[in-house]
């Protein structure tokens, strides 16, 4: 009934993160990451957890700074074994 | 204020956010048992104060003030602030998380509110005897701790919302 009616009601819908595997691979601390993108270091472990979803300029600037496009760091699937998202 | 006062002021402003938000000193009042702890015993003396001032006087008064004052002090602490600080000192999460705190804390003052309003007009009907020459009569320690209650909840509910929704992860 909500559904036809237009606007659907407000869901929490995850955000797959692969930020962790990558800024470890690239040999950054949460806290080099967070002030190289202007966010504060836990930002960067609710990222990392999943437990944020980020804007899409955040989304950009973490995908610049970490040289990766911004798919293989946040998915709405999760993602792989490979690193890719399903 | 002349500009370069405000300058000075905002650049204080500035220093202070940049402290908090990569303090490690306090961590013992970050941790989610410690944010629960203040928030309670904040909540405990925001009920208690009016009783406190009423039925305990005027010194115990003063004490509970000031103790809930330290605990708001410690709480604000326990969040780094980010209830308090103005938007360009936080990130995006937490300004996310701080403008829900505070639209819970509105509603959550709103229903202290009406709920005290509420009873305080039910008791004055009921306990009126001439519809007439209803009045009031409040003591000084009365009005003292209605006015410390309502200041201590108006100024610590956002920052109590705010350590029950948001957790330190570690560094």
């Amino acid at each position: 009934m909500l559904l036809s009616m237009g606007r659907k009601p407000k869901s929490e819908e995850p955000v797959y993160s692969r930020l962790e595997a990558v800024r470890v691979d690239r040999g950054i601390t949460r806290q080099e990451l967070a002030d190289a993108v202007d966010v504060h270091y836990q930002t960067i472990g609710y990222l990392e957890r999943g437990e944020y979803s980020p804007s899409l300029a955040l989304a950009l600037r973490i995908a610049l700074e970490l040289a990766t496009p911004v798919g293989d760091l946040f998915s709405l699937t999760p993602f792989t074994n490979s690193g890719s998202p399903e | 204020m002349s500009t370069s006062r405000k300058e000075k002021n905002e650049q204080l402003v500035a220093e202070r956010a940049e402290r908090l938000m990569s303090d490690t000193k306090f961590q013992a009042l970050r941790t989610r048992g410690a944010r629960l702890a203040l928030s309670a015993l904040m909540v405990a003396l925001i009920v208690a104060l009016p009783f406190i001032w009423v039925f305990a006087g005027l010194i115990p008064g003063v004490i509970a003030v000031i103790a809930a004052a330290l605990v708001w002090w410690m709480l604000r602490l326990s969040v780094r602030l980010v209830a308090d600080l103005p938007e360009q000192y936080l990130d995006e999460r937490q300004t996310e998380l701080r403008n829900r705190a505070y639209v819970e804390s509105y509603r959550w003052f709103a229903g202290v509110v009406v709920l005290l309003s509420s009873a305080g007009l039910a008791a004055f009907i009921v306990l009126g005897e001439n519809p007439d020459t209803w009045e009031i009569t409040l003591s000084y320690n009365a009005v003292m701790g209605l006015f410390w209650m309502l200041e201590a909840a108006a100024l610590s509910i956002p920052s109590i919302v705010y350590a029950l929704r948001d957790r330190e992860l570690p560094r």
